[in-house]
């Protein structure tokens, strides 16, 4: 064997600082411009002075952000801290000046401080259907054959997995003339927290100006947390929960349907045993689902569970397409539906419901 | 931890404390930083954190092994199992789900039905491919003699440094370890600040406020909807994509790069304006520059760079980028992206030799020369990311096609405010360099009431304009 030829120093040395460079010279250190420092104690003050200026002037929105977070200690402390600042903001008139450029590009106003600590304004209204809500309709609506000339309106709604939907069904019927689809899906949203975003009121806004014949509703991928109902903390999985849950999915069948609209409410599908979603979380709120759509004629509840589901009945992030070959169907997080061939499976399930439901072809 | 957060804020505000109240003494500053790495690291999942340990623990031991060796051959034989070692965790994380499929596939093709590998869901790492190559460019300098090994502790710091653990840049041990080493030398009368600062808020603002913009206004629905949208909509969205990640992935590191100044690092620059490049040859020497020195060091110099017949360099270049496609994800989209550089980049090298041949400049000198080769670099970049952002080769096709079949027709997502970001944003990539040095020594010579003023200011402007939540990285994905 031949033995290894030395390094080129006769005594390497031990540390990389020591050692010469590839080039040969030795790698002078690293000398900060003159006048462009600051010594680290006068760093901190003057990032937790820009940050105290921050708060100061951002308090509200920031106060508004953290309500809308979910329930916890988080969410607590935020609020603690954040209150009296949002209201020495106010008291000062800041927070019109921000509000003002919020509005301007488009955003939304903070909410006044203290507001939060209630329970949300739009929460259900204990087991039974949301007060002021519109009565359901008794006799199902009739579908003439859509056509060029007569589209079909479809209005998409739900979370980030009902945008994945939303994208599978705009696959299938983009290019449909007799189907005119809208889509109002907004990402990181749900039932459970309508301080962030207000379904039912947003989805009445969407109902008044689309007018859709079709709702395509899918959500809960964001809803298994705690909530505030009626006063009481809501813990998922707890009854009172799912009782509360269940209300505001009513409330939300019950617009829909009270349009003149049908609605399909598609069920979550199968979710990977990494996510928070698994085990028995999907079916329960699956189960929910298709409670609030029960016995009223002009909601149809659309199972895509096992659609996702293995041969063995386990999640399985690839799947056999039409042709027999192995194609992503769901995204590497384990919860949303990958595109293009998971939105496609799961959009293809919604056109057939839809069409043998309402005896129509799309 | 996302960098853009509160909860980072508040961890970075500890850490900061820490790093510098303890920095005169090395044995208690090292755990410290490891553990606050760690802790980062955690923050996303837990159970990874052994991962990184198991990295490391392969990084300093086969380092270890490389040096003591007393045979070429017992050098070569450590390096290899370190090498093969790193190599199968990236492979088992990030392509076994990917190779499988492709096997099965290849399988079902032939007629066969059999799944010798079964298609399994493993969850990626985030930061996998940055902390491998890291500790793979590690052992192979001090195989190669370049670097002594360092301490396990240095190692440990070195590969788990939270700046860069997430998606970059990727340091080089000959660039860090000196300064985890001398860490104790760093003075805390000497921060950066104003660097720091300018980075950092330059950072949030391309992140924040260009990246999510673009990618909701017109990337993401004419990405994900790409039988609907007309031809201005998918030029626009390949222009806006080509920003959007731009601003993400720039806009990470130059949060990276800030945060280590503040801690007293200094990391290499990783982007210099991109978009102004006149050849792919000069764009990979300003796009993800620490990526491209590694696949140039580590895999195009050894198998034979530019020397050797045209084929065989035409070979290496074609190797190293369809490699560095991979690299970025396990789909093959991305090694067609990293062909469409490997192709653009022979024939550049072949341009340029057959100028030489002629008594010519490699590179053509005139105006009108370098606004062409502007021009033509940046379109062959944007069909690149068509790929790099297409889910598959037929949403690429498909975007292609109607880009070419679809002119005439309406375009609602065509507006001038997703015009204006994107041309704003390239237009930016032709500013003169020596601007951020001034406004740097603008912000530095204000009095520190006015900089925590200016800093707070910019700080509501991103949140303003920035839509409420924060989107991952690009790059986490890698």
């Amino acid at each position: 064997m031949v033995p290894e030829r030395r390094a080129p120093s006769a005594r390497p040395p031990r540390h990389p600082s020591r050692r010469r460079a590839p080039g040969g010279r030795r790698r002078a250190p690293y000398v900060a411009p003159e006048g462009r420092t600051l010594a680290a104690g006068r760093a901190l003050l003057v990032s937790l002075a820009a940050f105290g200026i921050w708060l100061a002037l951002d308090a509200r929105q920031l106060y508004t952000s953290a309500g809308a977070s979910p329930l916890g200690a988080r969410r607590s402390v935020a609020l603690a801290i954040l209150t009296p600042i949002a209201r020495v903001q106010e008291f000062f008139g800041l927070d019109r000046v921000v509000d003002g450029a919020n509005r301007a590009l488009g955003g939304r106003a903070g909410v006044t401080p203290g507001v939060i600590a209630l329970p949300p304004a739009t929460a259900g209204h204990g087991g039974g259907r949301a007060k002021g809500a519109a009565s359901p309709p008794t006799t199902a609506n009739s579908f003439l054959q859509p056509s060029a000339a007569h589209p079909l309106s479809v209005l998409d709604v739900g979370d980030s997995i009902g945008i994945d939907l939303g994208y599978g069904l705009q696959d299938l019927l983009g290019t449909t003339r007799s189907v005119e689809l809208q889509s109002a899906s907004v990402g990181n949203t749900g039932l459970a927290n309508p301080a962030y975003y207000d379904w039912p009121a947003n989805l009445s806004v969407e109902l008044a100006r689309y007018h859709p014949q079709v709702v395509v509703a899918l959500f809960g991928g964001n809803d298994w947390q705690p909530f505030i109902a009626e006063g009481r903390r809501a813990d998922p999985g707890s009854s009172f929960w799912l009782q509360q849950y269940t209300a505001r999915l009513r409330q939300m069948v019950d617009l829909v349907t009270a349009s003149g609209a049908h609605l399909f409410w598609v069920g979550l599908p199968i979710m990977s045993p990494s996510s928070g979603l698994a085990g028995s979380v999907a079916p329960s709120l699956n189960a929910a689902f298709a409670a609030a759509c029960s016995g009223n004629p002009n909601a149809s509840y659309v199972s895509i569970y096992n659609l996702f589901a293995s041969p063995t009945g386990s999640y399985a992030q690839f799947l056999p397409d039409a042709s027999g070959n192995l194609v992503e169907v769901r995204d590497a997080d384990g919860v949303h539906i990958a595109p293009p061939a998971g939105d496609d499976r799961a959009a293809a399930a919604v056109v057939r419901a839809i069409e043998s439901t309402l005896h129509i072809h799309l | 931890m996302l960098f853009p957060t509160i909860d980072f804020a508040i961890f970075f505000a500890v850490v900061f404390l820490g790093n510098w109240l303890l920095s005169p003494s090395p044995r208690r500053w090292k755990p410290f930083i490891l553990t606050a790495s760690y802790v980062f690291y955690a923050w996303w999942d837990w159970r990874f954190v052994l991962l990184l340990a198991v990295s490391t623990l392969i990084s300093a031991v086969g380092g270890l092994a490389v040096a003591q060796g007393r045979t070429r051959r017992a050098r070569r034989g450590a390096l290899v199992m370190s090498v093969v070692g790193h190599l199968a965790l990236l492979g088992w994380f990030k392509y076994y789900g990917f190779l499988s499929v492709t096997f099965d596939n290849a399988l079902h093709s032939l007629g066969l039905h059999a799944t010798p590998l079964p298609p399994l869901s493993v969850t990626l790492p985030v930061g996998i491919s940055f902390f491998t190559f890291m500790g793979l460019s590690y052992v192979i300098d001090i195989y190669r003699r370049d670097l002594e090994p360092a301490p396990f502790l240095d190692v440990a710091v070195y590969v788990a440094f939270f700046p860069h653990l997430i998606a970059g840049p990727i340091v080089r041990g000959r660039d860090l370890l000196p300064q985890i080493a001398r860490s104790r030398l760093r003075d805390p009368r000497k921060v950066e600040f104003p660097e720091a600062a300018y980075l950092i808020m330059g950072g949030l603002f391309k992140k924040v406020v260009i990246s999510s913009y673009v990618s909701s206004a017109i990337v993401g629905p004419v990405f994900n909807n790409p039988t609907v949208h007309t031809a201005p909509e998918i030029l626009l969205a390949v222009y806006g994509y080509a920003v959007q990640i731009y601003c993400d992935f720039s806009g990470y590191t130059d949060i990276a790069i800030g945060v280590a100044l503040l801690l007293g690092f200094r990391f290499p620059q990783n982007f210099d304006r991109p978009y102004a490049a006149r050849s792919l040859q000069d764009f990979w020497r300003r796009w993800h520059m620490t990526l491209s020195s590694w696949l140039r060091d580590y895999l195009y110099i050894p198998l034979g760079g530019n020397r050797g017949p045209r084929r065989q360099v035409a070979r290496n270049i074609m190797i190293t980028m369809l490699l560095g496609g991979l690299w970025h994800g396990a789909a093959w989209t991305f090694v067609a992206w990293g062909g469409i550089h490997g192709v653009g980049q022979v024939a550049g090298h072949l341009h340029r030799e057959r100028r030489v041949a002629q008594g010519r400049a490699p590179e053509p000198t005139g105006r009108a020369a370098l606004l062409l080769g502007r021009l033509c670099t940046f379109h062959v970049v944007c069909l690149g990311w068509l790929f790099f952002r297409a889910d598959t080769f037929g949403t690429a096709f498909t975007l292609l096609r109607r880009l070419f079949t679809t002119w005439g027709e309406a375009a609602p997502l065509f507006r001038l405010p997703v015009v204006a970001a994107i041309v704003g944003s390239i237009a930016l990539q032709y500013l003169p360099k020596g601007l951020a040095e001034a406004v740097q020594v603008r912000f530095a010579a204000m009095h520190a009431g006015a900089k925590a003023a200016f800093l707070g200011c910019g700080l509501l402007l991103i949140t303003t304009l920035g839509p409420p939540g924060v989107a991952p990285f690009i790059y986490y994905k890698f």
